[in-house]
């Protein structure tokens, strides 16, 4: 009979505080909260409401990019590409336009058990959610590699601020060779990783076949596993049952069970 | 204050709305979000007996002023639910609506039996119309002599207050409803998704798992407000009126044409604050134009 207490989880009313463009098609937007939200662990998402314009009724789920502190989060940060109708109105939003948001939502990167080399692997805007993860194990003693790879040159997003921290290599792919070296991300991390062994941990976040790619790698060498999987949402809370993966514990919601899984959990399909 | 409990039958209300089914999952997605005691009731997700996995992904498109779902009634089954969702639920003071379905009439007649016996279950809401199983489901309310055969078998199977939902996708939902009334229902929830499809133009494939999938949301408003303006007038049981309510406006569209109560489901996933703002919403249209109890505005359309 007990009225729960709720936390301060629900749509807040943020606004834009900057926004950048970067390259063609990508933008960053930073959201100011009305008040402090968290805690948030990085591998978070948001829901982002986007003014019912266009016929757009759903909020558009995106992978919390930055953000400062930990418990009080007073702004959060948002990387994205245009795709699509919701991203084409966001990318149109002005400095000062109100924004509703729901955050944080889903799970979690675990850490690294103490001593472990921790591995990323981001392809294009995979970058988004590695990026947090990065600045936390930074602060740790553990051994950090990137491996980051894209189309071009152009879509490393992220390469300038990364390119600069202290205590994180960095190797870089491009499909058509404009940066670092030509071909997969994948291929590059078969070639580059080999000291390390049982004492890595790695994450990944892209597209899907590269992540496909990066779960038989992490199997074949016995290494534990997180990637970050992306599926439409509706209520991006765990209610509707729509954003499922297909697991080997059945079918499990993206948005509440995930969006952080344990690589060797997925049963892989081509199209789903 | 104006007065805004109904009655659904033996049910009573504090005011006229609940989510609709599938879209507020057991109530505890959305418990730290909004408070649930200030909802009429509470509908949950279409339960069965045994555990279903529901259909393959992608599950859910977007559409121009709606979306597609082909969850494929994915749910826990009694068991898990009476063990481990419904306790949950039972903490909270609103009324609890169990939605359920079967794959026989068998089937549907042993889930509302078991769900009876019960602690904290009010009612009981028998989907005759989900367009997203291959067997049963709307099969089951496609016309008016197999609506008779299954409510008829439900019926017997449960003392408690008893609602089935329809579909709008048959020749004549009027029959229907009368039908369903004929046989002892308490009240009638209209309407369904719609059965629709989308396809993946880069890929020239359907956009969902299931290939065609139920269509909700302000897109289908239009039709539901039909359907309740249709049957309103045939059967003397109360109407819940389901498709499309976005805000108080809608729902009391719907109160106008003849419901005594509204569902809320699609509008959920925009803002899951939607139905405590209806609610607000709807006291302040009656206070403002002096209307005193909601029971008033149902049923009083000019023509
Ligand atoms: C947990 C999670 C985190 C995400 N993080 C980011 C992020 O940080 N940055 C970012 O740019 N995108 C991210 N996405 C994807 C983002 O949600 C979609 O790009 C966005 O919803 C597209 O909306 P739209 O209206 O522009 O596209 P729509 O008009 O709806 O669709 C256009 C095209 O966009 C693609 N698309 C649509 N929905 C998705 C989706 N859920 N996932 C992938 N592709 C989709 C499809 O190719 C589609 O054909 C994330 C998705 C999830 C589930
Ligand atoms: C994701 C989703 C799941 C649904 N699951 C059920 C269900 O289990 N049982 C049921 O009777 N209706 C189900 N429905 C239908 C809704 O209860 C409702 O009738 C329909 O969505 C129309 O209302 P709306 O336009 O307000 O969403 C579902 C709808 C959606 C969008
Ligand atoms: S988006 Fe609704 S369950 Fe994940």
């Amino acid at each position: 009979m007990a009225t729960m207490a709720m936390g301060n989880l629900g749509y807040h009313e943020g606004e834009i505080k900057e926004r950048k463009r970067l390259g063609s098609l990508y933008h960053r937007l930073r959201i100011s909260l009305p008040c402090p939200i968290g805690p948030i662990i990085p591998g978070q998402f948001a829901m982002l409401k986007i003014e019912d314009r266009g016929g757009i009724i759903l909020p558009r789920p995106f992978s919390i990019h930055n953000f400062e502190g930990q418990e009080m989060v007073p702004w959060l940060d948002f990387l994205f590409k245009v795709v699509g109708k919701g991203t084409g109105l966001l990318a149109k939003l002005s400095v000062g336009s109100p924004i509703m948001v729901l955050a944080p939502l889903g799970n979690g990167f675990p850490d690294p058990p103490p001593g472990y080399k921790a591995l990323l692997i981001a392809g294009g805007m995979g970058i988004a959610p590695l990026f947090p993860l990065i600045l936390r194990l930074k602060a740790s003693p553990s051994p950090l590699y990137l491996f980051y790879g894209a189309q071009s040159q152009d879509d490393l997003i992220c390469l300038p601020e990364l390119i600069n921290l202290e205590g994180i290599r960095i190797n870089i792919a491009t499909e058509d060779g404009t940066a670092g070296k030509k071909g997969m991300v994948t291929e590059l991390l078969r070639e580059e990783d080999d000291e390390g062994g049982d004492q890595t941990v790695i994450y990944a976040c892209g597209p899907g076949p590269m992540l496909k790619a990066v779960a038989d790698f992490a199997a074949e060498r016995r290494r534990s596993c997180w990637i970050s999987l992306e599926k439409r949402m509706a209520c991006g809370v765990g209610a509707c049952l729509g954003c499922v993966v297909e697991t080997k514990g059945g079918y499990k919601r993206v948005c509440k069970d995930g969006p952080i899984f344990e690589a060797q959990e997925i049963i892989w399909r081509d199209d789903a | 204050m104006p007065n805004l409990k109904v009655k659904l039958g033996k049910l009573e209300l504090q005011n006229p709305v609940m989510p609709a089914a599938g879209t507020f999952g057991y109530g505890e997605e959305y418990a730290s979000l909004i408070d649930l005691d200030k909802l009429g009731a509470i509908v949950t997700k279409g339960i069965s007996l045994a555990p279903q996995a529901g259909n393959p992904p992608p599950r859910i498109w977007e559409t121009w002023g709606g979306m597609l779902n082909s969850i494929g009634l994915q749910n826990v089954g009694l068991e898990i639910f009476v063990k481990e969702k419904l306790p949950f639920l039972c903490r909270w003071r609103m009324p609890i609506i169990v939605n359920f379905f079967g794959y026989s009439s068998k089937e549907y007649a042993e889930c509302a039996q078991r769900l009876s016996d019960l602690e904290g279950v009010a009612a009981l809401e028998a989907n005759l119309s989900c367009p997203n199983i291959k067997k049963g489901g709307l099969q089951f309310g496609s016309n008016p002599q197999t609506v008779a055969k299954i409510t008829n078998i439900i019926r017997k199977s449960t003392k408690l207050p008893l609602i089935v939902k329809l579909s709008s996708n048959v020749s004549d939902i009027k029959e229907v409803a009368m039908a369903a009334e004929g046989e002892g229902v308490d009240a009638i929830s209209l309407i369904n998704s719609i059965p629709a499809m989308a396809i993946d133009l880069e890929r020239r494939r359907p956009a969902l798992g299931g290939i065609t999938g139920g269509l909700s949301g302000p897109a289908i408003k239009p039709i539901a407000l039909k359907a309740v303006w249709e049957v309103a007038p045939r059967v003397k049981v109360p109407i819940i009126g389901v498709g499309g309510i976005m805000d108080y406006r809608d729902a009391l569209e719907f109160l106008v044409v003849g419901a005594t109560a509204v569902q809320v489901g699609t509008a959920n996933f925009t803002n899951p604050r939607t139905m405590l703002e209806i609610i607000e919403g709807m006291g302040a249209f009656l206070k403002q134009r002096g209307i005193e109890d909601i029971k008033e505005m149902i049923g009083s359309l000019g023509l």
